[in-house]
């Protein structure tokens, strides 16, 4: 069912109670992606902007969250082209789907170490594995998010990994030597 | 949503990102998202079904009340109203009350130079007092801001105890709209409880909103626009 304006501030209350919630995450995304607290907080407003003047058009029952991040991804991606930035590319690493070894993960991450491996990958595989690792949302939804293939979420995302558990993979050296120490 | 393959870091991922304090959102910027509520879509209007003679009298009392349609009409197509009056809720009282302020907040100098050359105009003008019938109006605060995905060069002032907003943003006037070569073509309306009085050029519209009724504001609105007006058509 569509969000029709009821004129008695149903609106508004259907829009406080499903999508405002959303409003905290929204921010850890921006911010993440950012790295400006004010950019972020200026994403977030026009993204619920948006969303309240396009609330109509929200499918009740469907996820709001991820409705709202391909609102806050579309504005990314306007802001970036305003910016004449290089747009992201597909390019020959997107298409690697294997590789020759999976490194084990560390036992006893700090959230910092795991937060500064992430920040070290590119970018566009950062999106993909935070939109389904952190935001849990489906291959579909990222893909309509991010406005990529599904095929390219997939490969993005497999690749991701492995260069996140690459750059994690000190960390069991480290590990390793703690424990010869103790 | 289809399933999808479970990563083990992932929980390591989310854990972080909710813990990290540097990706947490300031507690008054997710309050201040309620001034969004101003925003919302105006009520759908439906046609209804009346008898023929209340039809006719609706005409009479439509033809008797000419002026005063014409002028309602006018206001209802300024598509920027209602993102000036969240601006005014959601940035310049959140400044009066020491609270939340809007984003994309920059010096009006900044600002100029970044995004509209005009606002250079509004660094010195109006003057930091602007003298009123109505009494002295002061200027509290200048700035550039962003609300409604909509960039403003912004002054809040304070007059008859309460913040008003001068706010200034390019272009905005529709067709019919662009009145603007006198102060007294100022154009209000009351919304919200708030008055908004506003003058549109082809390049600029200039609005003043605040919470004093229109005989009070107008003084003020009429000495902010005239000294407006003829700067932003020099710069």
């Amino acid at each position: 069912m569509d969000h029709k304006a009821s004129g008695d501030g149903g609106t508004w209350a259907t829009f406080e109670a499903e999508a405002l919630p959303h409003a905290d995450r929204l921010f850890r995304l921006a911010m993440w992606f950012e790295r400006d607290r004010q950019e972020a907080e200026d994403l977030v407003q026009e993204t619920m902007v948006q969303a309240l003047r396009s609330f109509h058009r929200f499918q009740s029952g469907t996820n709001c969250r991820a409705w709202l991040i391909t609102i806050l991804q579309n504005l990314r991606s306007n802001r970036r082209r305003a910016r004449q930035r290089s747009p992201i590319v597909e390019d020959a690493d997107d298409r690697i789907s294997s590789a020759p070894s999976v490194p084990p993960i560390p036992q006893a991450l700090t959230d910092e170490e795991v937060l500064a491996a992430l920040s070290r990958l590119p970018e566009r595989f950062q999106e993909v594995i935070v939109l389904c690792d952190v935001e849990n949302l489906s291959y579909k939804e990222i893909a309509a998010a991010l406005r990529i293939p599904l095929g390219t979420v997939m490969s993005r995302l497999h690749r991701g990994r492995m260069l996140l558990r690459s750059g994690l993979a000190p960390m069991n050296g480290r590990q390793t030597r703690e424990r010869a120490t103790i | 949503m289809e399933n999808h393959e479970v990563d083990p870091l992932g929980g390591a991922l989310r854990r972080a990102f909710d813990r990290s304090p540097e990706l947490q959102p300031a507690p008054e910027f997710i309050a201040g998202l309620a001034g969004l509520r101003d925003l919302q879509p105006a009520p759908a209007t439906r046609p209804r079904t009346r008898p023929r003679w209340l039809a006719v009298a609706a005409t009479l009392v439509l033809v008797t009340a000419g002026g005063y349609w014409s002028f309602e009409a006018r206001l209802s197509a300024d598509p920027l109203r209602e993102t000036v009056i969240g601006d005014h809720r959601y940035c310049a009282l959140g400044v009066a009350t020491g609270g939340r302020q809007a984003t994309g907040i920059l010096p009006l100098a900044k600002a100029a130079d970044q995004y509209e050359r005009g606002f250079h105009v509004l660094e010195n003008a109006p003057a930091d007092d602007v003298p009123t019938s109505g009494g002295t109006a002061r200027v509290l605060n200048r700035h550039s801001c962003v609300f409604g995905g909509r960039r403003f060069a912004h002054i809040i002032l304070q007059y008859r105890g309460t913040p008003v907003s001068l706010i200034v943003t390019r272009g905005g006037a529709t067709a019919s709209s662009v009145n603007a070569t006198a102060a007294d073509t100022l154009t209000t309306a009351v919304a919200k409880d708030l008055t908004i009085m506003s003058v549109h050029t082809p390049e600029y519209s200039v609005y003043v909103v605040g919470s004093l009724p229109a005989s009070e504001l107008s003084p003020l609105a009429n000495a902010l626009s005239a000294d407006l007006l003829s700067a932003l058509s020099k710069s």
